[in-house]
């Protein structure tokens, strides 16, 4: 059943409360009841937090109210820690008293079988009959990071940033979560849509679309029942925001059995796959990967086309990028005569190497008095996007400053950097870049899968005819 | 239900889908009668609405030269007829050229509605299994796309081996005019054009089938 336009405009005003009641708030340290309570009070959120437990008078030294009548006035959103049967009575309360949306963070319902379905039929008609949306049931709950609405009941450490992850498992959308904060990407949200006994991934979808935090989508998707709705969902939010998707359930095998080759040919998954695709959604093959492309696609304006420059001075890294560039649909063509004399001529004739593409500078190539210049050099030729490897060395000073300047004076060029190193001794170079608006990242691999992701994106605004 | 073969060629050619013509035959003679307007080699073919899969019951008699050649035919068929289905018709065809064998399905998923395939066709339908798949309606650009994620795609483009190069415009052409024709027809549920041969002259599909929905 679609939402009404009530529950479509509670579920924007939810996702952006200012004031969210916790219920079943609690302050034993092991409790589902402290999770929401702390990293609400922690994560600097700029609303009231109203914990609500008739145990208590006071929790963490703020009041408690007894019950959701004595909250004056309402809250935009109730986080509910009970189990799944106070759960739905409080969902029928808050109902009543127009609360316009609710988390459950409780299991229990239809992934139970007879007994849960009932909780779920009921919950659902309790929610449609006063236009209240429902997150969950079975969910950490939902966080929105710019505005320290952290409400999910488990950790994660996360810089407000662009991306809005919006998956079916709390796991791996907290592993993505993760990875993104690996990555020295933030995000705007995180939802773990649960059940989706009310709201599902289209609903999020058109809620967080013209959202000015989100400014990207990063999807884990299990299995839906109707993926037809996601694939009209994604439909419009791709034309306005890009999207990477990471889905399971790849081997699920053919079991309907029909008259033609064309029903007993098609697997579920390879429906899935080609409705990405045709959704414009990039589709990753890992949950790091998955973070790898929103990163790259939250913050690299796409390329206006697939001739890629790659700079280096060590083969090994280009060669492996390579490999999945020339799959993705990148092309390297050659360098101009005058530019390759030109690179010659900065970093010495004497050096026995021959210039092409990939420019593989060699033992000159690691000063950056050589190859600030060559990069300088081949920004100015006509490539739409370019990989530019570097190897840490603490002895030899990265160039982070020319990367920004140059990539400053070429805005219109897709600048991915690669700078070989171990995490920790990349950490302050990876959020100077990242801080400057650099796409950076540790190994050619990732360089390569944020390259691909930026690549597909081009080639569906340009099939869409927005190039 | 199914529709029989001759069936089928029928309500696509008169959609303006380019199916290979064909003639049912109820007699020898009139085979060859038929045989003589097309011109040999001919193709003599079983079409049921039970037995779908005709190459597996030996139901399709292919590269019949001559009037001798198709006498026989027409009484191996015509016995195969007795045993299987009194209901089932032969049918003539001519001999299709030599081209790129595609696949070209329909079906309306209980999930993801109206999904077109396309791949390699023919027998390497089943040992390959180079199938791409768009939900419908899609555009001329979608389709163009999904001739790309074929695996074979780089390989038969310029004319593999001894076969001509299959013209992108035209195999988009055609599958834009097949999702049209499932669409516009709300009770067709399934559809197999298989193969449908990219040839010299252009596409023609030398066998469909349909199924129809209960409602």
């Amino acid at each position: 059943m679609p939402l009404s336009p009530r529950m479509r405009e509670n579920l924007k005003r939810v996702l952006n409360a200012r004031r969210v009641a916790v219920v079943g708030a609690s302050q034993e340290q092991l409790s589902v009841g402290m999770g929401p309570l702390h990293n609400l009070l922690t994560a600097g959120f700029q609303g009231e937090v109203l914990p609500v437990n008739p145990k208590y008078r006071e929790i963490l030294s703020r009041k408690c109210y007894p019950d959701l009548e004595s909250l004056d006035p309402l809250p935009d959103l109730a986080i509910l820690l009970l189990n799944q049967h106070l759960a739905v009575e409080m969902a029928e309360k808050a109902g009543r008293l127009g609360i316009p949306g609710i988390t459950i963070v409780a299991g229990g319902f239809r992934e139970v079988g007879h007994g849960g379905q009932a909780l779920n039929d009921r919950l659902r008609r309790i929610a449609f009959e006063h236009d209240m949306v429902v997150i969950g049931p079975n969910t950490l709950g939902f966080s929105t990071f710019a505005h320290g609405l952290h409400g999910i009941f488990w950790h994660l450490k996360a810089a407000p940033g662009p991306v809005a992850v919006i998956s079916q498992s709390g796991g791996v959308g907290l592993t993505m979560g993760y990875s993104l904060a690996a990555l020295q990407c933030g995000l705007s949200h995180f939802i773990g849509v649960g059940n989706r006994t009310v709201l599902d991934f289209p609903d999020y979808l058109d809620a967080l679309r013209d959202d000015a935090g989100a400014g990207a989508f990063l999807l884990f998707i299990e299995g839906i029942e109707n993926p037809r709705l996601l694939y009209d969902a994604l439909r419009k939010t791709t034309p306005v925001k890009p999207v990477a998707v990471y889905k399971a359930g790849k081997n699920e095998v053919v079991s309907r059995a029909t008259a033609t080759h064309t029903g007993s040919l098609t697997g579920e998954y390879e429906l899935y796959r080609a409705m990405f695709r045709q959704a414009g959604a990039f589709e990753a093959d890992s949950s790091w990967d998955a973070a790898v492309a929103a990163k790259a696609l939250s913050m690299v304006r796409p390329p206006a086309g697939n001739r890629l420059c790659a700079l280096t001075f060590t083969a090994g890294p280009c060669i492996v990028a390579m490999d999945k560039l020339v799959g993705g649909g990148w092309e390297l063509p050659d360098l101009r005569p005058e530019v390759k004399a030109e690179i010659s001529a900065i970093i010495g004739e004497k050096t026995p190497v021959e210039i092409q593409n990939p420019i593989d500078l060699t033992g000159p190539g690691f000063l950056p008095k050589n190859y600030v210049p060559v990069l300088e050099t081949v920004l100015e030729e006509d490539f739409d996007a370019y990989l530019v490897i570097w190897n840490y060395n603490p002895m030899i000073r990265v160039p982070v400053v020319e990367m920004e300047e140059l990539s400053r004076r070429h805005k219109n060029k897709c600048i991915v950097v690669v700078n070989l190193a171990t995490r920790s001794e990349a950490d302050p170079f990876s959020e100077a870049l990242a801080s400057r608006g650099i796409c950076a990242y540790l190994t050619p691999e990732d360089g390569a899968t944020a390259l691909n992701a930026l690549l597909f994106r081009h080639r569906y605004l340009k099939r869409e005819g927005f190039l | 239900m199914i529709l029989p073969e001759h069936e089928a060629n029928r309500m696509l050619a008169a959609a303006g889908i380019p199916m290979i013509p064909l003639a049912t035959v109820n007699s020898a003679e009139a085979a060859m009668t038929e045989a003589a307007i097309l011109g040999y080699p001919v193709v003599l073919k079983f079409s049921s609405a039970i037995h779908t899969h005709k190459t597996e019951i030996g139901g399709v008699i292919l590269d019949i030269g001559d009037e001798t050649e198709l006498a026989e035919a027409f009484t191996k068929l015509h016995e195969l007829r007795g045993r299987l289905d009194p209901d089932a018709v032969l049918i003539l065809e001519p001999m299709a050229g030599t081209g790129c064998e595609f696949f070209v399905g329909f079906q309306r998923h209980p999930q993801f509605g109206p999904v077109l395939s396309f791949g390699l066709g023919g027998t390497s339908l089943e040992l390959f299994r180079d199938v791409a798949f768009r939900l419908l309606p899609a555009r001329a650009a979608d389709f163009s796309e999904m001739l790309s994620e074929l695996r074979s795609w780089p390989r038969i483009r310029g004319g593999f081996r001894n076969l001509p190069p299959v013209d992108e415009q035209n195999v988009v052409h055609f599958l834009l005019q097949a999702a049209d024709f499932v669409l516009s027809r709300p009770e067709i549920d399934e559809m197999d054009l298989n193969p449908v041969i990219m040839g010299r002259q252009g596409l023609s599909v030398t066998d469909a089938a349909i199924v129809l929905g209960r409602g």
